[in-house]
């Protein structure tokens, strides 16, 4: 009697139930693919580019302009447009090829706001440096951007776990 | 009829298999790239576009306020206010280094390094292997300690202040980072800004006397000035000056005490010269 009971059971789930095995899954690929695209813009990827960490809580909302500087290179929405031992040798607080780009940019955001795709001219920059890079090359990029116009200034960093 | 209706329900089993196939390899393969270090944002103000404000305002901050400024430089921190500085807090920098070794693994050791005026300029050898130096990259942290100095001329010792097993600083009630252990009986409070309770220490909790940082020690300084001076018209404000060859690693770190104890508003400036 035993026997057969336990005989009968086993027939019956035979197929396994793949079902919400799947629901399980297609909710954890939906999530890492939403972590990806969180973030994916802001960011430089650079082998020499280390942000620092911080206790900042700050998330990163979307913005147009992004400066990022490494120990070599000075770049402008991912281009490369000034060495940066050159910027610490210059003696003047603005940075030519830096300050081009970003007059462009500044106008390309008028234009944007002539055209009504934005509501005004923000004058949002994100800066990206490398966590070793000295105060005085950072010191001049931001000069730069607060003399084109970009005045509200934001450091991207790390989030520090506690 | 009864036959036909049992094919349909067979007919309709959808077949899941492959897909579960593919599910369980783009799962690990998409945790393996994620990362799950997310990006923040700091703000800062550059000093000549303060925060807007209206003239009368603006006013008001130049006639009163306190004008609270740090100044970063290598040999320490110094505060300063409308018409008066506090007396410097001599630094002593170490960089933590961690680095693999042996060559080509993934095991890491730490290597402190203690930084001087003659060595600033070069990176340190890496002390298992002597034919290379460690590089910018392989630096984790940087460290800054306090320095208690008599005078001039000496070159002080590392102050060492009293921290709880959490390891967080505690300090008396005026917000003084405390320099000796608490007796059992004795009465402190947490370094921190919103959350300074009353603590009575108990006869079983340890303390441990331990290199006091120059970060908790510029926290107790900011805590003690906010709480004397809760009303003026800047009283968010505050203005880091560095020199030119300070680090921005150093400069963050300092932004972060700057905003989590009470002066979120933060503007960079650079020392003249």
């Amino acid at each position: 009697m035993a026997t057969g009971g336990r005989y009968r059971k086993k027939k019956r789930s035979e197929g396994l139930i793949i079902t919400s095995l799947m629901d399980i899954m297609s909710c954890i690929v939906i999530f890492l693919f939403k972590l990806y695209s969180a973030e994916g813009q802001i960011l430089t990827n650079s082998d020499n580019l280390v942000l620092p960490l911080s206790l900042s809580q700050e998330n990163p909302r979307d913005v147009r302009l992004q400066v990022a500087c490494t120990q070599d290179w000075i770049m402008v929405d991912n281009v490369p447009v000034q060495k940066t031992p050159f910027v610490r040798e210059l003696s003047d607080i603005s940075v030519p090829g830096v300050k081009e780009k970003l007059e462009f940019a500044y106008e390309q955001e008028k234009q944007m706001v002539k055209i009504g795709a934005l509501a005004k001219v923000k004058g949002e920059v994100i800066i990206q440096a490398d966590k070793n890079l000295d105060y005085d090359v950072l010191y001049k990029i931001m000069a730069t951007c607060g003399e084109v116009g970009f005045n509200a200034i934001k450091f991207a960093v790390m989030a520090k776990e506690e | 009829m009864k036959k036909s209706r049992k094919m349909i329900s067979a007919e309709a089993e959808l077949d899941l298999k492959p897909m579960m196939n593919l599910f369980s390899i783009l799962i690990p393969y998409l945790l393996m790239c994620a990362s799950f270090a997310s990006v923040k944002l700091i703000e800062i103000n550059l000093p000549e576009s303060r925060i807007v404000t209206t003239q009368q305002q603006q006013k008001d901050k130049d006639d009163d306020g306190l004008l609270l400024t740090i100044f970063i430089t290598d040999e320490g921190i110094t505060l300063g206010a409308r018409g008066a500085m506090l007396p410097t807090t001599f630094t002593k920098e170490v960089h933590k280094y961690v680095y693999n070794w042996p060559k080509g693994t993934d095991k890491k050791e730490s290597y402190y390094y203690f930084v001087t005026k003659q060595n600033k300029s070069q990176l340190p050898m890496c002390p298992k292997d002597p034919s290379r130096r460690l590089t910018l990259f392989e630096r984790e942290e940087i460290i800054l300690y306090a320095v208690r100095k008599e005078n001039e001329a000496d070159s002080g010792a590392v102050a060492m202040a009293a921290y709880d097993a959490n390891g967080g600083a505690v300090t008396n009630a005026a917000g003084r980072i405390i320099d000796a252990l608490p007796q059992p009986g004795d009465t402190i409070y947490p370094l921190s800004l919103e959350d300074r309770r009353l603590h009575i220490v108990k006869a079983d909790e340890k303390f441990k006397l331990q290199e006091l940082t120059v970060y908790d020690e510029l926290a107790s300084r900011l805590i003690r000035i906010k709480a004397q001076y809760p009303m003026v018209p800047d009283r968010d404000e505050i203005k880091l000056v560095a020199e030119d060859d300070v680090v921005y690693d150093k400069l963050v770190h300092i932004m972060d005490v700057c905003r989590i104890f009470g002066f979120p508003k933060i503007a960079l400036a650079k020392l003249a010269g």
